[in-house]
């Protein structure tokens, strides 16, 4: 069945492949060869094999597919899944959550809180290309935002966080954010009566460090943005998109951006290196987790060294450095103008850029 | 005291019991059973992690979502494989084996995205540009290099032996000598060149990746695990079972018990419901004897005797002996049992022999067990296996016993000792009042003739 629907959707493949297997000094195998050779194959050999010849009919049939214009927009087809909502939670976790991510008593100098560097009312970062640290330096990479983290498989640039609860308290006890320590942060909570008894009605009993670090991450949890116009799309709403953004999409897939940005985060779920065939940014670190372009319209500056200060200029490095490909203006702009539709909502707004420094925005 | 050692017992008793039913019943089967039930999930995760492998490497898959759920399935599946050795007390060797194969798995499905994604990529590139009609594939110049380069790729794409890197190495190098360097087409030259290359160094790694995740081997501790998991559960069973057997063995003793118990209680009832009726039977005797006329009590005692020795159960015979001259005799005797020569005459001379220390019952429950002598061989030489008799002695008056033979051995306790001598009371009561009688008589005859 796949056999016929290939040959039948890869008429101008085959037609061209036909003279060159005939063409002598050419290596290529046609299937009745090919048969008695699996047979005799390993087990495992056999099964690899299966899955490359299903490989050969995929590449043609991908062929097609980015030259066709006829789009379904179901979910399940796509590489990409909509964001699914905020997991129910407990409510007085997720408010003491929300509460401790913008408390300035866990950094220790009592100077930043999680807010300071991403902005729930924003875009869950900043506009730096590189926060501060404690001591006035840079830190070393782009703060990425804090929205839909939980979809991520690994957290950071650097992927060196597996879970969320690891990243909190990497991030308090980290001298490059806060500063400070989990416990340190509990023993000034412990000294709030208003905290005690908040703590209190969400776990029943005091500030405790793993609590603290749960009603962080619980709050965490419920920063995702769903109700994105590609995720409308992808859920079967065929007028969310404009005919130039289903276009851009269509781009963004046979440029082959989406061997990369792909699954429920449209990326965030593998490593990959930077700068494959030219340069992109600083060469350090080596090897990144690929970032998540849900809500990239309202997250600029981009890269792990927040080198690419406006969206289509990352889109131009990122054809270039890890395509090999000199994208047009018309090329970029239809990949900008799809990346648009993927900013999603929070609390029934639309993610924003930001556009002040967040440490003036925060309240005292 | 008594009351306190029993509830002491009874309390022990249905501790042990308790006890011995919640060992017999824990056999952890819920824990094994999720124990099992997560060794499938791991099954299930790996087998899903290799199925979407080798989806994602046929470009069949093309979001890496499930592998990374594949992944922290197998991870979640190894935390309470963990969990449960460790509340079991069991080795967490082959679970620690398991979760190092798993560790490389992740590392090589790592290793397989990056590399994958990659490799998709760039085919999705080749295929465009020797396909498409924006570079020079349709070109006469250019399509036949061309042409050949991408077949060779999909050719590599199915064989990633050297032999196949070799000839797409020679296709590269055919297209690189024919490739223009400058020009509108020259950059997009470059680049074709540049993802065949990477393809030529990718293709070959990428599978060597897939095959070591494939067979990175987790079947062997998993399947120790399993019979680790299977072998102790067996063990917790067997030792369930044998405790199920002790249980049933407390409760056949505990019925046991409670038979002997009910049949002691019977006895105990009915004992006292004989020594009510004798008691019924003394009272009754005793009446009729105090409303006896002196000159008719020989013919009541020998009543008497007949129904006390019918209340008392397995006595032959019943008699009162008086110490007069002549002795005086009142007996009964059930059918066939008369009375041997000399007794029970000589019954006085035994009970005083006997109850030396001045009792006023004498009980020989077995002759047999008596201490050999006079009194033992007298018993025995008129037949007796069970004999007693109470003092009838009122001082000054009435000097005799009534005794009470037995051709069985055993004197029923359900007869205590006041008891039997309530019933002598009143035989002795009666005799002295025949004695007062005769003396007031013998009294009266002196009076008239003085």
């Amino acid at each position: 069945m796949r056999r016929k629907a290939a040959a039948s959707s890869t008429t101008r493949t085959h037609a061209r492949r036909a003279p060159l297997a005939r063409r002598p000094g050419l290596s290529t195998m046609s299937l009745p060869r090919l048969v008695p050779a699996l047979v005799s194959a390993a087990k495992a050999d056999f099964r690899i094999a299966c899955v490359l010849v299903a490989l050969i009919y995929l590449t043609a049939a991908s062929f097609t597919a980015a030259q066709s214009p006829a789009v379904q927009p179901l979910a399940e087809q796509e590489p990409i899944t909509p964001v699914p909502p905020a997991p129910a939670q407990d409510p007085r976790r997720v408010a003491l959550g929300e509460q401790l991510f913008a408390d300035r008593r866990l950094s220790h100098d009592n100077t930043s809180s999680c807010l300071t560097c991403h902005d729930t009312r924003t875009n869950g970062a900043t506009v730096n290309a590189h926060d501060t640290a404690p001591d006035g330096q840079p830190v070393a990479l782009n703060t990425p935002t804090v929205f839909n983290a939980s979809l991520n498989f690994e957290l950071n640039w650097e992927g060196n966080c597996r879970t969320l609860e690891t990243q909190a308290t990497n991030t308090i006890s980290s001298p490059m954010t806060m500063a400070s320590s989990v416990e340190e942060a509990v023993g000034k909570l412990r000294a709030d009566a208003e905290m005690v008894k908040q703590f209190q009605e969400a776990y029943g009993r005091g500030p405790d460090p793993g609590d603290l670090v749960d009603a962080i991450v619980t709050f965490e949890r419920s920063l995702t943005t769903p109700g994105s116009r590609f995720d409308r799309w992808l859920q079967g709403d065929t007028g969310a998109l404009t005919a130039e953004e289903l276009s851009g999409y269509h781009l963004f897939k046979s440029l082959g951006c989406i061997s990369c940005h792909q699954g429920v985060n449209v990326g965030g779920n593998l490593f990959q290196r930077h700068g494959i065939f030219h340069p992109l940014g600083s060469p350090e670190p080596e090897l990144v987790r690929v970032p998540s372009l849900r809500n990239v319209a309202t997250t600029p500056p981009y890269f792990h060294d927040g080198s690419a200060t406006t969206l289509p200029q990352a889109v131009r490095a990122m054809g270039f450095a890890q395509l090999d490909r000199l994208l047009s203006d018309e090329q970029v702009a239809a990949v900008v103008t799809f990346l648009n539709t993927l900013t999603g909502t929070y609390r029934g707004a639309s993610v924003t850029s930001a556009v002040l420094g967040p440490r003036a925005a925060e309240p005292p | 005291m008594r009351l306190l050692s029993f509830t002491a017992g009874v309390l022990l008793l249905l501790a042990l019991l308790t006890w011995l039913l919640l060992r017999g019943t824990d056999t952890n089967a819920r824990a094994y059973s999720a124990a099992s039930q997560t060794l499938d999930d791991f099954a299930l995760a790996e087998a899903s992690l290799q199925r979407d492998v080798l989806q994602a490497r046929a470009g069949l898959l093309r979001n890496y979502v499930p592998v990374d759920t594949a992944e922290e399935a197998m991870e979640d599946a190894i935390g309470r494989l963990r969990s449960y050795a460790q509340s079991e007390n069991l080795s967490t060797e082959s679970i620690d084996r398991l979760g190092a194969a798993v560790a490389q798995q992740e590392e090589l499905a790592e290793r397989f995205k990056s590399s994958v994604a990659l490799l998709q990529n760039s085919l999705v590139y080749v295929g465009v540009l020797s396909t498409g009609p924006m570079f020079g594939s349709t070109d006469a110049q250019f399509a036949p290099a061309i042409g050949a380069m991408a077949a060779a790729v999909l050719h590599l794409a199915r064989d990633t032996s050297p032999d196949a890197v070799q000839a797409l190495q020679e296709r590269i190098d055919h297209f690189a000598a024919q490739a223009p360097a400058a020009g509108p087409d020259a950059q997009a030259a470059q680049a074709l060149l540049a993802h065949t290359r990477l393809l030529r160094d990718l293709l070959p790694a990428t599978d060597a990746t897939l095959r070591a995740l494939i067979a990175a081997p987790t079947e062997t501790p998993l399947e120790a695990a399993r019979a680790l998991f299977a072998d102790h559960q067996a063990a917790v069973e067997a030792t369930a079972q044998r405790y199920e057997l002790l249980l049933y063995l407390a409760s056949l003793l505990l019925v046991v018990a409670l038979v002997r118990l009910g049949l002691r209680l019977r006895a105990r009832a009915l004992a006292l419901r004989r020594r009510a009726a004798f008691e019924h039977v003394i009272a009754e005797n005793s009446t009729r004897l105090i409303n006896c006329p002196p000159a008719e009590t020989a013919a009541r005692l020998t009543q008497v005797l007949a129904e006390l020795g019918r209340a008392m159960g397995g006595v032959e015979r019943a008699y009162v002996v008086l110490a007069e001259k002549p002795t005086r005799v009142h007996a009964w005797c059930a059918d066939e049992a008369p009375f041997p020569d000399g007794w029970p005459e000589d019954a006085l001379a035994l009970s005083e022999q006997l109850g030396d220390g001045g009792h006023d019952i004498v009980t020989v429950p077995d002759v047999a067990a008596l201490p050999p002598g006079e009194a033992k061989n007298k018993l025995k030489a008129v037949g007796l296996r069970g004999w007693a008799c109470v003092s009838l002695n009122r001082p000054g008056r009435v000097r005799g016993i009534m005794g009470f033979d037995k051709f069985q051995p055993a004197w029923s306790t359900v007869f205590p000792v006041p008891v039997v001598l309530l019933a002598g009371d009143a035989v002795a009561n009666a005799i002295d009042r025949e004695f007062l009688e005769r003396d007031r008589a013998r009294l009266a005859t002196r009076l008239e003739r003085a």
